[in-house]
């Protein structure tokens, strides 16, 4: 997780200061998809609301100085701008309580929580990014789907057309790819194995 | 050592990601109970799972870098006039309360632009919860600011009778000044022009209406293209902030004598009534129904009245029920489908 000064960079976003209203957005983006997925499954209803409501922020910055408190304000604005365009959409709508019902610290922790943001990768992170740049734009897709997206095979084969045996083969090449660029880099798997288990605890 | 589970197995297996992303609690609770029997398992489940990690994050970080993108172009495409609002104007036929109603009005998603005075230095007042603040501006104009508002006014008030009004409602009793438009604009881009006036407006954020209410002169409304709308004594309007629908219509003088600790609620939501309740009591209120937050609702109350009191008359008139612990309140019932 990053961790960096909202109130800094919120005090970013109402100077008008581009650079730091996009780090914002980058803070909060994990935050809002998370909670956006626990009201509609349609992923790019999700992320067009999360634009949609930054863009308000940065068109009506001048008066936002009195939002006390921009995090609870940030899940307010979004909530009510995904459920009107899930309503629109005629979208499956799953309703979480209101956030004075469920208390923002409730939904921050269910991000918070998702262990894979705890999972320190810093020192893989840049040869994974580098080797799955080099995949082919298939394996590339289906790496996003299931590591990002979190699909299982059978929802991948509905969107792909490819089938499950397909999907499994070319995800099981790519990981080799991976792990040899891994090995190639010094990262054996002894040496993997000695950081700390998350998993356990 | 279990030679069949490999990391290999174990990245692409449908269980274990799902542990690892966390989308299934079965699949946690099997891969725990798993490791915890075989220990051995330790190093290859670690391995996996920061291999998981990283390709998880190598999407996370691709999609937020594409997302600022969007953004970006998004800003420079609005930077310039924003998309028109379709403003349509018929009377009130949600009103179902003879004795008071309210009007409406529209949404400028984007004319705040136009009129926003962005050098001009400010003053904020904040009215806290069941504070009702009287204040006067340097031109002697008055505002009542109701419980929980917040507005800001341009600290060189002789030169830009300009006032903000962030969030809430106020009450204005202004002297007139033809040379020098006394106005004020909500943060949704209402822009409300006095023309020797006393009026209300109420602009709460988490809310989908704003609305002005005059009680006697003039105002002028100003909104997106449209020729302003002149609301005399007794008129008010509604804007919803999302679909741009304006409504005029009668407003009782009486919904400003909040200013006098009367509350009156004229066909609102219960949202709204959540709000006004939390600011006056200090009481949180928690809708156990969710559908009810949307019902419409008309009451009036002193500030006088205990909360309970207000809720026992809310419980017969629209078949809801309350339960109150200390300073949290749950409403439950759907008083939407009488």
């Amino acid at each position: 997780m990053e961790h960096t000064d909202i109130g800094e960079l919120w005090q970013g976003l109402l100077k008008g200061e581009e650079a730091l209203f996009l780090q914002l957005y980058k803070v909060w983006y994990p935050g809002l998809l998370t909670y956006g997925l626990r009201i509609t499954e349609d992923r790019e209803l999700v992320k067009d609301a999360i634009n949609q409501t930054f863009l308000y922020f940065w068109q009506k910055r001048a008066v936002l100085t009195g939002v006390e408190q921009p995090a609870a304000y940030m899940y307010t604005a979004f909530r009510r701008r995904l459920i009107t365009a899930a309503n629109n959409s005629n979208g499956k709508i799953f309703l979480p309580g209101d956030l004075v019902e469920e208390g923002l610290d409730s939904i921050e922790e269910s991000h918070e929580t998702v262990l894979i943001h705890h999972v320190n990768v810093a020192n893989i992170q840049r040869i994974i990014d580098r080797a799955i740049g080099q995949l082919s734009g298939r394996k590339q897709e289906l790496i996003r789907m299931k590591y990002y997206e979190g699909l299982s095979y059978r929802q991948i084969a509905n969107k792909t057309k490819l089938t499950e045996r397909t999907i499994y083969n070319k995800i099981h090449e790519a990981i080799k790819t991976l792990r040899a660029n891994l090995a190639a880099d010094g990262h054996s798997g002894d040496m993997i194995a000695t950081i700390q288990l998350l998993l356990l605890l | 050592m279990q030679s069949h589970i490999t990391v290999a197995y174990l990245v692409t297996d449908e269980s274990f990601v799902a542990s690892c992303l966390q989308q299934d609690p079965k699949a946690v609770i099997y891969w725990q109970q798993k490791v915890a029997a075989n220990p051995d398992l330790q190093p290859v489940i670690a391995e996996a799972t920061q291999l998981i990690a990283a390709m998880y994050h190598h999407g996370l970080n691709k999609e937020i870098a594409a997302g600022q993108q969007t953004l970006l172009r998004m800003m420079q495409e609005t930077a310039s006039p924003l998309p028109a609002i379709t403003t349509h104007r018929r009377l009130s036929i949600w009103q179902r309360v003879a004795a008071a109603v309210i009007l409406a009005l529209c949404t400028g998603a984007a004319f705040f632009w136009f009129t926003s005075p962005r050098e001009i230095q400010y003053t904020t007042v904040h009215a806290g919860t069941r504070q009702l603040k009287n204040i006067t501006l340097p031109d002697q104009s008055t505002v009542w600011m109701n419980a929980g508002c917040t507005l800001r006014y341009a600290t060189d008030f002789t030169a830009h009778r300009t006032i903000i009004l962030e969030e809430g409602e106020a009450f204005f009793e202004v002297i007139h000044q033809a040379e020098k438009p006394f106005t004020v604009q909500t943060s949704n881009g209402m822009r409300i022009e006095d023309l020797g006036t006393a009026f209300s407006v109420k602009s709460y954020q988490a809310l989908e209406e704003e609305s002005v209410g005059v009680v006697s002169g003039k105002v002028a409304i100003h909104s997106t293209a449209e020729k302003p709308t002149i609301l005399n004594a007794g008129e008010g309007i509604v804007a919803n902030r999302q679909t741009g629908r304006l409504q005029v219509g009668r407003y009782a003088t009486n919904a400003a004598d909040w200013v006098k600790g009367h509350i009156v609620l004229n066909d609102v939501s219960f949202r709204e009534l959540q709000l006004v309740l939390q600011n006056v009591y200090d009481v949180q209120i928690v809708f156990d129904t969710p559908s009810l937050e949307n019902c419409r609702i008309t009451t009036a109350f002193y500030k006088t009245n205990q909360v309970s009191e207000i809720l026992d008359d809310l419980k017969i008139v629209y078949s809801i029920a309350y339960t109150k612990k200390e300073n949290v309140i749950h409403l439950t019932g759907n008083p939407c489908q009488q």
